[in-house]
């Protein structure tokens, strides 16, 4: 049986608990016995570990429930980001990463056998029992080092010298952009890294409309990008909500979609089998391989651009048939706030003065059933609602009844 | 690769370590103290028993070092990569220039790699030279605790003048908008400020926290349509509680500031009669209100 350990190996797994845990958050210990119980046992008492500041506990007859709780408004940095430095490693890659940098700060180029032997003769010797490392295992190091981009070689005859790659970046002249970023931005977690290593930050900015959580995520946009940037398919397992199975598709990414309303991030894909264009849920996607050159990247991308300009939200229904909405509103001559929301947050949809008081809002969508929550939102206002696609209207008649009764009993 | 150990707290923590090493000052408390403010609540454990047995050979177990000098790490690819792109950002002129050395790097992630679907379309105008000055003069009077005498037109269209103390930057991503929250609550659009000018320094020990009030709202959630996984997902930005009722209903307690309650409101109004607000009456009663003229509208 695995002795229990702060650092895991892969995020994947922590991943999933720390979701659930911030996302519902009221699921007992029984309700993940789908998976084993070990592991929530482990995954939880982890998760209680890096986010001790952030977790909260009830317990009512049916058991103890966990859950993250925080307002994103009043937090500075993303607490979600320390699961992200938690990862293992042996005590050969600790102490190869300490003594070979310290190494390469003093001397300027040296081989790996010059390595092997000075960290022999003058950084192990003060233990009882050193470590011998072959050269083997140091030039793995050396080279997994090179490749992350912290050091640099150069061939010299037969040999290969290593230095350490020097960079002019002084990161303390741009922490307040970090700080910003490492908020803002899809992948976040990178610049907090780069927080790690700042003198001093100071705590001037908040966040409204924070959806951390999303941070979750970044390891699937990281290698997506990569497969974006290279115009290359991808192999990824994905998770199905309704039937709660896993499939594997392969899938030529395009483009990522994102709501900063809804807290929900996907990746626009065009799918291999059917050649339809989809959206994936990244939360859903636990697994990402790259694989080869897909020629039509740019026919499919541009496809997308133009499919994007009529949708709603993420739904692209069946991209033939656009469905019109078309919204008649109140707005007294001193609410011109509303205007200006309609115009702000319509999603490009035409907005026309009718007389004073009157004014419609009108837009052609794949899909205008996803437009409904926009348009609930102007309830205590509609004069009519509109709609090419009659079961949209009816839901919306049938919904604004249903709300009415819900608050007469 | 995003998760590997050389951005790990451990590495963090130990480098702090070995600093006050190679200073002899380290010891068993500092240590202690040394981890705790770096590294998680259990870290300690693993770091002691790894020190006093020697396993990872750069501190001996009576606290001395083999490292000869401070350590530092180059920054790596990945982080150049994601400096490079943020560079490209119209937002990162509002904190800094360019930087240079990175000429040769390739971004992380172009603009283009991301569509923000639902976000508003009247962001701030970050590249106007005009903001870029204000938010540089409002960022430093945050930092050095000074007022600022701001004059800016509020959302009514009034031009108002007055003297703030402005005490942090709120960025919405929904807006797309930067928000200056002074003390005493006063909520300032950045975009919306005409002058801003730089008044005295506030003392450190005059500062109150800032008291923005909080309200709550205990919401009935009826599981159709994917209801409770959209409604946790879209509230997932504000504290919550959430419980199960039964197998069709759950019960949610959002926390929220009493000026967003407009907001709020709509945003539950939102998701139609899959939400229900059961408490407190005045926030039903504004429920109530909305459906009311909803009524009177549809017979004009």
């Amino acid at each position: 049986m695995a002795e229990y350990s702060e650092l895991i190996k892969k995020f994947d797994k922590i991943r999933d608990y720390m979701r659930d845990f911030y996302i519902y958050g009221f699921r007992t210990r029984d309700d993940f016995s789908i998976k084993s119980l070990r592991s929530y046992d482990n995954e939880k008492r982890r998760i209680e570990s890096y986010l001790y500041d952030i977790m909260s506990f009830r317990q009512d007859e049916n058991g103890k429930r966990v859950f993250i709780s925080v307002d994103c408004a009043s937090i500075n940095t993303n607490p979600l980001y320390r699961a992200f430095k938690t990862k293992s490693f042996t005590k050969n890659d600790i102490t190869l990463h300490f003594i070979i940098l310290d190494i390469l700060t003093e001397h300027s180029a040296l081989s790996i056998p010059q390595i092997a032997d000075i960290i022999f003769d003058e950084y192990l010797s003060i233990f009882q029992e050193p470590i011998i490392f072959d050269l083997s295992t140091i030039r793995n190091k050396l080279k997994e080092y090179e490749k992350i981009g912290i050091l640099t070689s150069e061939k010299h005859g037969k040999n290969l010298l290593y230095s350490m790659l020097r960079d002019d970046i002084d990161i303390n002249n741009y922490c307040d952009a970090i700080t910003f970023f490492a908020e803002s931005s899809p992948m976040g977690v990178v610049g907090s890294f780069l927080l790690d290593k700042c003198k001093s930050i100071q705590k001037c900015l908040s966040y409204k409309h924070h959806y951390i959580m999303n941070a979750l995520d970044s390891e699937i946009i990281e290698v997506i990008l990569q497969a974006i940037h290279s115009k290359r398919k991808i192999e990824i397992t994905n998770f199905i909500s309704k039937t709660q199975r896993e499939e594997i598709v392969i899938v030529t990414p395009l483009k990522f979609l994102i709501s900063v309303q809804g807290g929900r991030q996907y990746i626009a894909c065009k799918q291999q089998r059917t050649n339809i264009i989809k959206n994936y849920r990244l939360d859903y996607i636990k697994k990402v391989d790259i694989l080869d050159k897909d020629e039509f990247f740019d026919d499919n991308y541009k496809k997308l651009e133009v499919i994007l300009a009529n949708t709603w939200g993420v739904n692209i229904g069946n991209t033939k048939d656009l469905e019109k909405i078309v919204l008649t509103l109140s707005i007294l001559q001193n609410e011109k706030y509303i205007v200006n929301r309609l115009l702000r947050e319509g999603r490009g949809g035409k907005v026309t003065q009718i007389d004073d008081t009157t004014y419609t809002y009108e837009k052609e969508l794949y899909n205008a059933q996803e437009a409904l929550p926009f348009i609930r939102t102007f309830i205590g206002r509609i004069i009519k609602f509109e709609c090419t696609n009659e079961n949209v209207k009816n839901t919306f008649y049938e919904d604004l009844e249903e709300m009415q009764k819900m608050y007469e009993e | 690769m995003l998760f590997n150990e050389i951005y790990s707290t451990y590495y963090i923590a130990m480098a702090k370590l070995i600093e006050k090493a190679i200073d002899g000052e380290l010891s068993n408390k500092n240590a202690n103290e040394i981890i705790n403010s770096i590294a998680f609540s259990d870290s300690y454990i693993y770091f002691l028993d790894n020190i006093k047995s020697e396993q990872w050979q750069l501190i001996t177990k009576d606290f001395n070092t083999n490292i000869k000098t401070y350590p530092k790490m180059p920054i790596t690819n990945l982080q150049k990569s994601f400096l490079k792109a943020i560079s490209l950002d119209k937002r990162f002129r509002l904190f800094c220039d360019d930087i240079i050395g990175l000429e040769d790097v390739e971004p992380l992630y172009f603009e283009r790699d991301f569509y923000y679907f639902d976000k508003i379309l009247d962001g701030d105008p970050y590249s106007d030279e005009e903001y870029i000055k204000i938010f540089q003069t409002v960022l430093r009077a945050i930092k050095e605790h000074r007022r600022l005498n701001i004059v800016f037109r509020s959302g009514k269209g009034i031009i108002t003048k007055g003297i703030y103390f402005p005490q942090k930057l709120e960025y919405s991503e929904k807006d797309d908008k930067f928000r200056i929250i002074c003390s005493g609550g006063s909520v300032i659009n950045m975009a919306r400020i005409k002058t801003c000018t730089f008044g005295a320094i506030v003392n450190i020990s005059d500062i109150k926290p800032i008291d923005r009030n909080e309200s709550t709202v205990v919401i009935s959630i009826k599981n159709e349509r994917k209801a409770l996984e959209r409604c946790m997902l879209h509230f997932a930005n504000l504290k919550k509680e959430t419980r199960q009722i039964d197998d069709k209903f759950y019960e949610m307690k959002l926390t929220y500031y009493k000026d967003d309650e407009t907001e709020v409101l709509i945003r539950i109004l939102s998701f139609g009669p899959m939400l229900k607000v059961i408490s407190p009456q005045s926030f039903i009663d504004l429920i109530k209100e909305r459906l009311n003229k909803q009524k009177s509208c549809e017979l004009r």
